[in-house]
């Protein structure tokens, strides 16, 4: 082997131009905040959609990265794609068709099994209906991953970093999603029931409001997020079956670091994963990234298991 | 709570209902039909006939590519039959269904066995190939496979053909392209992180090592989504080309991200380029000037290719594509086999394969090794306008 390509495995580390280059490091670093933060936004997007479900019924709902999966699918492969309808159109009925099914598992599975012995049935059924969503997706629109053309696509470059528009935009709905959330739980009777169907449902049954209807709705909301999330990823991600597995168990992980059932923690869970994660790219290996997220969490679980923000261990 | 039990348990039933639906809806399919078809016929056909086999997914996950093995193998054999047969004799073509699954594949191995084929062409993937291995081993019937991972060279059986190039004559090439071909000087490296990816990447390392030619290489996982790390780092490394070693969404993700992070070097990929599933994802300008290696390209300007190109057209009123033309060379070196064998001894048929040397079909020239793989040169493809274009076919030394 030629003396000069000995290193030929770390040929970037002793760059005799390595001086010179603090400022494409820097760049880098830069580069990977943005995507982080992009990132962050969708775990903690995840991570509340999680956590309305698990304030509502205690129940865990396991077909959640299901759920964003179909939205993508309803958004991409029937609406857009299928039926050539109007992008902005498309998101509403997307957005509904959504809700709709969102309200139907809560009929279906959470309302007659949380009351069970044991959650776990309600915990089966969340999972069987993944799996039944899953074969589903992959019957009605193929396995064969596919894209919606020009949907959020693009990117600005402000001064050699360049930053997807999608990126821009899931940081923009996600704010937008939290801030009306926040406003429904204050201000609305029925975001107030939800409140206090996350409480103490006896008691909120005794104080009149119908809790199987909250969960219907609060279910209901979780998936319009869930369908939200679908659509902001698929420029980012393309539209495939196994698309939101990932950020399924990132927003968990969220939830867990922030401080489970705490939105504001989700939030915060979130963007600490996806920003740790990204600049973990820039000291290891790339392919350590997903290892990096899940260890965050084993110590979390370990040594905080309340989260950040959580309120007692 | 009795009412509660009762709910819960018509609510588990229909799922389970439903579970059974989705497993068992594939099978509806026409490909089922026309399977047991053909395999009807066979058993009820005289001893005048000389029986081929192919083990083909026409059922299952992907049924399409199953089809078009079919179309092609039929197709190879209606033009033998057409010249008047071989050895005086009709060629007739029984089809297996193994749904992509490594049991089904063993049995369909075993029942074409049991009816008398000279040989057997399928299954496609490498994992249903390593299933029946044995099977045909033990039998003595030789078998064509299109399954590509290197370790099906290893298995030092006699009787197991490969029928297209493998994984490590594609990632070489690929290597052998960017620095001969395209003159880079530092080379890049994006592998997914499984078999496919990682046997790739250590078959371009060590190309590069041997040509002096400096070697960076990221990896990532299946599934990932984003990469903007490796890219930045390659960014960084300043390579002249990079190769991409992946799968289709991840590849898609890879081409988006390039031209987003304005990594300004030459790309050769693995096949999945070349295939509509991944040009549809990508948008023309960012896959613009990519070089991809691959089996088959549809713009070849090599005869046999076009004939076949044409024929399969015409026949099926369908593009060629990869699968068909695959299995199409896998008929014809199979046919030929039997004709210089000058009988339908398994044994014969199998020394007569061995032997096939600069045989032309669509995927390159036939020249079996020691390890019975035939193929051992791929074709270099440029996208221009999201076409994949033929530059030329590069041979291994």
């Amino acid at each position: 082997m030629p003396p000069s390509h000995r290193f030929g495995g770390e040929a970037y580390n002793d760059d005799p131009h390595v001086e010179k280059e603090c400022k494409p490091m820097l760049a880098i670093l830069i580069q990977l905040l943005v995507s982080g933060i992009a990132l962050g936004f969708i775990y903690a997007l995840v991570g509340i959609e999680y956590t309305l479900v698990w304030n509502s019924t205690g129940l865990l709902n396991f077909s959640h990265d299901k759920l964003i999966t179909l939205g993508a699918y309803i958004f991409g492969g029937t609406l857009v794609l299928g039926l050539g309808l109007n992008s902005w159109l498309s998101v509403i009925i997307a957005m509904i068709v959504s809700g709709i099914v969102g309200a139907l598992v809560a009929s279906t599975i959470f309302n007659p099994l949380r009351n069970m012995r044991s959650t776990i049935f309600a915990v089966m059924g969340t999972i069987m209906l993944g799996r039944i969503l899953y074969e589903a997706t992959r019957l009605i629109w193929g396995p064969i991953p596919f894209t919606v053309p020009n949907w959020l696509t693009g990117n600005v470059i402000i001064h050699d970093i360049s930053i997807t528009k999608a990126n821009l935009y899931i940081c923009v709905v996600s704010i937008v999603v939290v801030a009306c959330l926040q406003t429904f739980l204050t201000f609305t009777k029925t975001g107030k029931a939800m409140r206090c169907v996350a409480q103490n449902k006896k008691a909120a049954a005794l104080m009149g409001i119908n809790v199987s209807q909250n969960i219907c709705i609060t279910t209901g909301i979780s998936s319009i997020i869930c369908c939200i999330i679908g659509m902001l990823i698929i420029p980012l991600f393309n539209i495939d079956v196994n698309m939101a597995s990932m950020i399924g168990l990132k927003g968990f992980s969220a939830g867990v670091i922030g401080g489970f059932g705490y939105m504001p923690g989700a939030i915060l869970g979130g963007l600490i994963i996806g920003i740790v994660e990204n600049l973990s790219v820039a000291v290891l290996p790339a392919v350590y990234k997903d290892v990096v997220s899940f260890v965050l969490l084993i110590l979390f679980l370990l040594v905080r298991p309340g989260g950040i923000l959580g309120k007692k261990a | 709570m009795k009412k509660t039990r009762l709910t819960a348990f018509v609510l588990a039933f229909c799922m389970a209902l439903s579970l059974a639906g989705c497993n068992g809806s594939p099978t509806d399919s026409s490909g089922a039909a026309s399977a047991q078809a053909s395999a009807g016929s066979g058993a009820a056909s005289s001893g005048d006939t000389i029986k081929i086999g192919l083990i083909a997914m026409l059922t299952g996950a992907n049924p399409l590519n199953g089809l078009r093995m079919q179309q092609a193998v039929q197709l190879a054999v209606d033009e033998y039959n057409d010249k008047g047969g071989l050895l005086g004799k009709k060629v007739q073509l029984l089809t297996e269904d193994d749904q992509t699954l490594q049991d089904m594949a063993v049995t369909c191995a075993n029942k074409l066995i049991s009816e008398g084929v000279v040989g057997i062409v399928g299954p496609h993937r490498s994992t249903n190939a390593m299933a029946i291995e044995q099977v045909v081993a033990s039998a003595g019937v030789p078998t064509l496979t299109g399954g590509t991972t290197p370790k099906i060279s290893q298995l030092n059986n006699k009787f197991l053909f490969r029928c297209r190039a493998s994984d490590a004559v594609f990632a070489e090439v690929a290597a052998q392209y960017a620095v001969e071909k395209l003159g880079a000087k530092k080379v890049g490296m994006f592998y997914n992180n499984d078999e496919f990816g990682t046997g790739g990447n250590e078959v371009a390392k060590a190309y590069c090592q041997k040509a002096g030619v400096e070697y960076v290489a990221e990896g990532h996982n299946t599934n990932d989504k984003d990469f903007t790390g490796q890219i930045m780092k390659m960014k960084n490394a300043k390579v002249d080309a990079v190769l991409i070693w992946t799968h289709d969404p991840e590849l898609a993700i890879h081409a988006r991200q390039i031209k987003d992070l304005g990594l300004n070097a030459k790309v050769i990929s693995s096949p999945g380029i070349t295939m509509p599933q991944v040009i549809e994802m990508c948008k023309p300008e960012q896959i613009e000037g990519w070089y991809g290696v691959t089996d088959f390209v549809s713009t070849s300007t090599v005869d046999v290719t076009k004939t076949f190109i044409k024929n399969f057209e015409a026949k099926y009123k369908v593009p060629a594509e990869l699968y068909s033309a695959s299995y199409y060379g896998a008929a014809v070196s199979l046919l030929e086999a039997i004709k210089t064998a000058g009988s339908t001894d398994r044994t014969k048929v199998r020394d007569a394969l061995a032997a096939t040397k600069d045989l032309q079909v669509p995927v390159g020239t036939m020249t079996t090794d020691s390890t019975n793989d035939m193929v051992h040169e791929v074709h270099v493809a440029k996208m221009v306008n999201a076409e994949p274009v033929y530059q030329e076919t590069v041979k291994l030394q």
